[in-house]
């Protein structure tokens, strides 16, 4: 085909451009170490790497979510731990001296320990996390979870809430929890049955709420706020109780039969009196009018059990009966400690099980993340070693259509011809 | 001289002379074209042009009497040259169109790790949200969202300019092509009448005049695609691509740029003579790449702009569903421009249309054209081209908008809507108080000393109509209030006020428990409740809950906002993944211009070879010639020398 000048420069100056630009462009994916420069590079890869670059945010607030969290409730456990120990030496002492002959002065000693512990359990409750918020106020961390109030009660003063945080996708934990649950509401004695002797027993007998044998029939009996009155009659071998079911406080004016007697039978001193489901141990013998109250669905907090616990201590001891009765006191305190450390464990447990979750859920999103890190990568990044072959080959072209472009140029017939 | 040799009616040596004067004039003027051929070698549209030359003929059986030049012709091919024009016009929308992809793949970049970008500010806004869930008392946390929320804000801002920077320099590349075609088209009808003046009187081939013309035909369609019929007399006719007269012999017709019939942010092209807006049949050209970059850079506007307007709907809606840390109901965190609705310049009616994005996920971005039909409204989007029956109002309902006819439209009159064309760029951060994020749960519910086993879970918001029938809904009046859910038996409660009234009495189930709602005021969606579930138990008389405001440290409505990263927000997607998805577009859009410019280009350099071929100088060719012209010269010039030598050796025999 017939070429003219002019096309025949301009082609060997086009394939020099061609070259020109595939150079640049491998000079710039050399000098950035990436093959992703603009989206048009591959689309497909850029709407990716923006995916893959959420994905990885995600996962990264979500770590740190779960490391927050785990500050806050390695907070709460540590001050938990605080609370179980303090339950645990209050309770030893507790039972040395309602088992043993306590003196004057061991019991004086007792109430001091008690206040103090009393003291350190609301500045448990009032613990504060690196944030100065209440840990154990729910949603309404700025003010301490719980105060004393005049009368010498000690009150809650937050909300239910508990804050949870996202872990991993879709996955949320509890990062606080609630002193309500923890502290207050604690469901009193054994199984919510709790005793009472009525402050007029002249006899030498206690009682414990022994157990719950049919936990349907305490809640039912509890739900219609039904009590009962043991009371005792005759003497020695004769000695007989009965059951009294009713609402309102079994030994006061407002105490109402009404259903009757439940249970009745004779008495052999330590023997079990069981009814309606409950089963009560009276220990000693009881003398003729003595009566105890039996109050399903109780409840006392942490402190008011403390409370008690001096109350019971401060309680004169002079005579057979009262020694008595503070020994009932006694060990209804016991009986309630054992249902607040139950409380306190399990509350434990609730946030050994979501620091146990994170743990287990960070080892899972940080290799999630370095999956999207390295896919992202492989996206974006340059494959040096290929890259550079083809820039050494790109040059070699350029270099070669440079010097075709020399030789073009200097081909002319007038240059060889002398007419 | 021609005429003179070819009338001549001469023998013998005078004969000799003339027919070798005649090669002698005809190689002289083969040299001046071969001389004026290499001049012109670099000349942009020069045609090669050779002599063409014939016989004179001489008596019978007599030798004939010389050479004869009879024209100066340019090597031209009409049909190829249609072709240039129409493979030029085609690369250079082609080239015009990458260069603008190239610029917009640049608003959207895709840096190592994901980093800078739009993509990346949305990421650091989510996550310094979750710091906010992770301690809603701390303000530096709430500060550093604050700050995030600006910057995002602010990108979207910077996006948002760019592309009408963008948009605005297309109109400025159009108004300039437009000034270009007018003044090309006045050029080519002035040679034309002087081609046709030239060719009638039979003067001779214009060539010159010819080649500059059909240059400036040429670079016309690097401003427009047309096309091009011979006319009568050597004129050339010139069309656009969809058949508007551009030139008719010697008269051009002039092109305006102008905002179009809505007054819209991109120019349209009208045909002057008609007033007409002839914009969508024009293609080719710099007008054609524009006209098709001017799509693409909507579509960029409306899909960043519904990204905003999705984030500022959805962060101000959960706002409305939260208590901030001064307990108040949160107040918008955004704000963002709504849809423009643009009336057409010849409306008739007085009447006009508002419209209102109320659902962003099933919202679609995309500007429409609202005509009043006889048959009610009728949306076309000018994208797709995809008409929907809207119905005949006054509230219209959209691909998840309202639309609200105010006054009288009349039949025939129409409305453009943007609805998201300018949202990227009038986003911004409705407060600068940290403590305005509405981190904290609308209600806590905390049990009483309770003797039943009911127990209340956390308080979430909800729709109201998707509570089970008979639901207790406290009137929105008593939000903010201290509320106590009291039982009066096993299987019903009273809500208290703060003021121990009862305001609300609800009936509970021991297998199924109970729900208890309390109805949020405005801004919050309208019957969107703040609700609570009560398990399934059995409570004593006497139970209670109490449902107390969220305080400082409730995170429970910030946890919500934060999962809004991964809820489908827009058009069925996460905001994120909307964005990955416009950056995929932009970048197809990209990729294909690429394709496109080579392609065209490929093309348009092999029509230009094979013109070449035909009409180009090649030096080597002129050369050789130039030595053949040489010598025919040169003999002719011998023969005449011969002839005088015979004169000579005659007038010496006779004198002899």
């Amino acid at each position: 085909m017939r070429i003219s000048t002019n096309e025949f420069l301009l082609g060997s100056l086009n394939d020099l451009l061609t070259q020109q630009s595939n150079v640049n462009q491998l000079n710039r994916e050399i000098a950035t170490g990436q093959t992703l420069l603009s989206p048009a590079d591959d689309p497909g890869a850029a709407g990716q790497v923006v995916g893959l670059a959420n994905q990885i945010g995600q996962l990264t607030y979500d770590t740190a979510n779960g490391q927050a969290a785990t500050q806050s409730l390695q907070n709460g456990v540590g001050a938990l731990q605080q609370v179980t120990n303090l339950l645990i030496q209050l309770r030893q002492n507790v039972v040395s001296i309602a088992n043993g002959t306590s003196t004057p002065s061991d019991r004086q000693s007792a109430i001091a320990i008690a206040q103090s512990t009393l003291q350190q359990l609301a500045q448990l409750a009032n613990t504060q996390g690196a944030n100065g918020a209440y840990l154990f106020a729910g949603s309404k961390s700025n003010a301490p979870a719980v105060s004393t109030l005049p009368t010498g009660q000690i009150v809650f003063n937050g909300d239910a809430a508990a804050n949870q945080v996202q872990i991993a996708p879709s996955l949320d934990v509890a990062s606080t929890i609630s002193g309500q649950g923890i502290f207050m509401d604690i469901p009193a004695g054994t199984g919510g049955v709790a005793v009472s002797s009525n402050g007029a027993n002249t006899g030498a007998a206690y009682a414990l709420a022994g157990g719950v044998t049919s936990v349907s029939q305490v809640t039912a009996a509890s739900l219609a706020g039904t009590q009962y009155d043991i009371s005792f009659s005759g003497s020695g071998s004769s000695l007989t109780y009965t059951v009294t079911s009713g609402t309102g406080t079994p030994g006061s004016v407002g105490f109402n039969a009404s259903a009757g007697i439940v249970a009745s039978g004779s008495y052999a001193p330590g023997s079990d009196i069981a009814f309606a489901g409950i089963d009560i141990k009276v220990n000693g013998t009881p003398a003729a009018g003595d009566s105890f109250a039996v109050k399903p669905g109780a409840s006392s907090s942490l402190f008011q059990t403390v409370q008690d616990l001096i109350s019971a201590l401060q309680m004169p001891q002079g005579t057979g009966a009262q020694v008595t009765l503070a020994q009932q006191a006694l060990q209804n305190v016991l009986a309630n400690l054992g249902g607040a450390q139950t409380s306190v464990l399990s509350a434990q447990a609730t946030l050994g099980t979501s620091l146990a979750e994170i743990q287990s859920v960070q080892t899972q999103t940080g290799a999630q993340s370095a999956n999207a890190s390295t896919e992202m990568s492989n996206l974006q990044s340059a494959n040096l070693p290929q890259v550079l072959a083809n820039y050494s080959e790109s040059l070699t072209a350029l270099q070669a259509a440079q010097l075709a472009f020399a030789k073009v140029q200097g081909l002319t017939l007038f240059a060889d011809i002398h007419p | 001289m021609a005429a003179y040799w070819g009338a001549a009616e001469m023998t013998g040596i005078t004969q000799l002379i003339d027919t070798g004067w005649s090669g002698l004039d005809a190689a002289t003027q083969a040299m001046e074209t071969v001389s004026n051929n290499t001049a012109n070698v670099n000349t942009p549209g020069y045609n090669v042009e050779s002599v063409r030359q014939t016989e004179v003929p001489g008596l019978p059986n007599g030798a004939g009497l010389g050479t004869d030049v009879t024209s100066i012709q340019r090597a031209f091919n009409q049909f190829v040259f249609s072709q240039m024009v129409g493979a030029g016009s085609a690369s250079q929308a082609a080239q015009v169109a990458q260069s603008n992809a190239q610029n917009l793949a640049a608003i959207f970049p895709v840096a190592s790790g994901g980093a800078g970008g739009l993509g990346a500010a949305l990421t650091g806004f989510f996550t310094t949200m979750n710091a906010v869930s992770q301690d809603p008392t701390s303000l530096p946390n709430r500060q550093t969202f604050l700050s995030d929320a600006r910057s995002l804000a602010a990108d979207f801002n910077a996006v948002g300019g760019q592309l009408a920077s963008s948009q605005a320099s297309l109109n400025g590349q159009m108004t300039d092509a437009v000034s270009a075609i007018n003044s090309l088209t006045q050029q080519i009808a002035s040679l034309n009448k002087q081609i046709m003046a030239q060719q009638g009187s039979g003067a001779g081939s214009p060539n010159a005049a010819m080649d500059t013309r059909d240059n400036l035909v040429q670079q016309l369609g690097q401003e427009l695609g047309v096309t091009v019929s011979t006319g009568a007399n050597g004129a050339l006719d010139i069309y656009t691509t969809g058949g508007a007269v551009l030139v008719g012999g010697g008269t051009s017709v002039n092109l305006t740029a102008t905002s179009g019939g809505y007054g819209g942010g991109n120019l349209s092209i009208t045909y002057q003579p008609t007033g007409q807006d002839v914009t969508a049949s024009l293609s080719g050209g710099t007008i054609g790449g524009i006209i098709s970059s001017q799509g693409q850079i909507a579509a960029a506007q409306n899909s960043v702009g519904s990204i905003a307007a999705a984030l500022a709907a959805s962060m101000n809606n959960q706002q409305s569903l939260g208590l901030d840390l001064n307990g108040a109901q949160g107040a918008s965190l955004f704000s963002v421009g709504g849809p423009s609705v643009l009336a057409a310049a010849n409306n008739t009616g007085a009447g006009s249309l508002t419209a209102a994005i109320t659902d962003t996920n099933s919202f679609v971005p995309g500007n429409y054209i609202v005509t009043k039909t006889g048959a009610g409204y009728q949306a076309v989007n000018t994208a797709t081209g995809q008409a929907t029956s809207l119905g005949g109002g006054p509230s219209l309902s959209l691909g998840g908008m309202t639309l609200t006819v105010s006054g009288t439209i009349n039949t025939g009159d129409s409305f453009e809507i943007e609805p998201t064309a300018t949202a990227a760029q009038t986003l911004s951060v409705a407060t600068t108080d940290p403590k305005a994020i509405a981190a904290a749960s609308a209600y806590v519910a905390s049990p009483g000393s309770n003797i039943g086993n009911v127990t209340a879970g956390a308080f979430g918001a909800v729709a109201g109509g998707s509570l089970p029938l008979g639901t207790v809904i406290v009137p929105a009046s008593y939000f903010g209030q201290n509320l106590t859910v009291k039982f009066t038996s096993a299987t019903s409660f009273n809500v208290l006020s703060a003021g121990n009234a009862v305001v609300a009495t609800g009936s509970f189930s021991a297998g199924t428990g109970a729900q208890v709602a309390v109805a949020y005021p405005s801004p919050a969606p309208t019957g969107e409740v703040a609700a609570v579930t009560l398990s399934p138990g059995t409570p004593a008389a006497g139970d209670t809950f109490s449902l107390t405001p969220g305080g400082v440290n409730s995170n429970g409505n910030i946890l919500v906002m934060t999962n809004l990263a991964s809820q489908n927000l827009l058009s069925g997607q996460t905001l994120s993944n909307a964005y990955a998805t416009l950056v995929g577009q932009v970048g197809s859009a990209g990729q294909a211009a690429n394709f496109a410019a080579t392609t065209a280009q490929g093309v348009l350099t092999q029509v230009q070879s094979v013109q070449q071929s035909i009409s180009g100088v090649n030096l080597d060719e002129q050369a050789a010639d130039l030595v053949n012209y040489q010598q025919a010269y040169q003999a002719a010039a011998q023969v005449i020398a011969s002839a005088q030598t015979l004169f000579q050796s005659l007038l010496t025999a006779i004198a002899a």
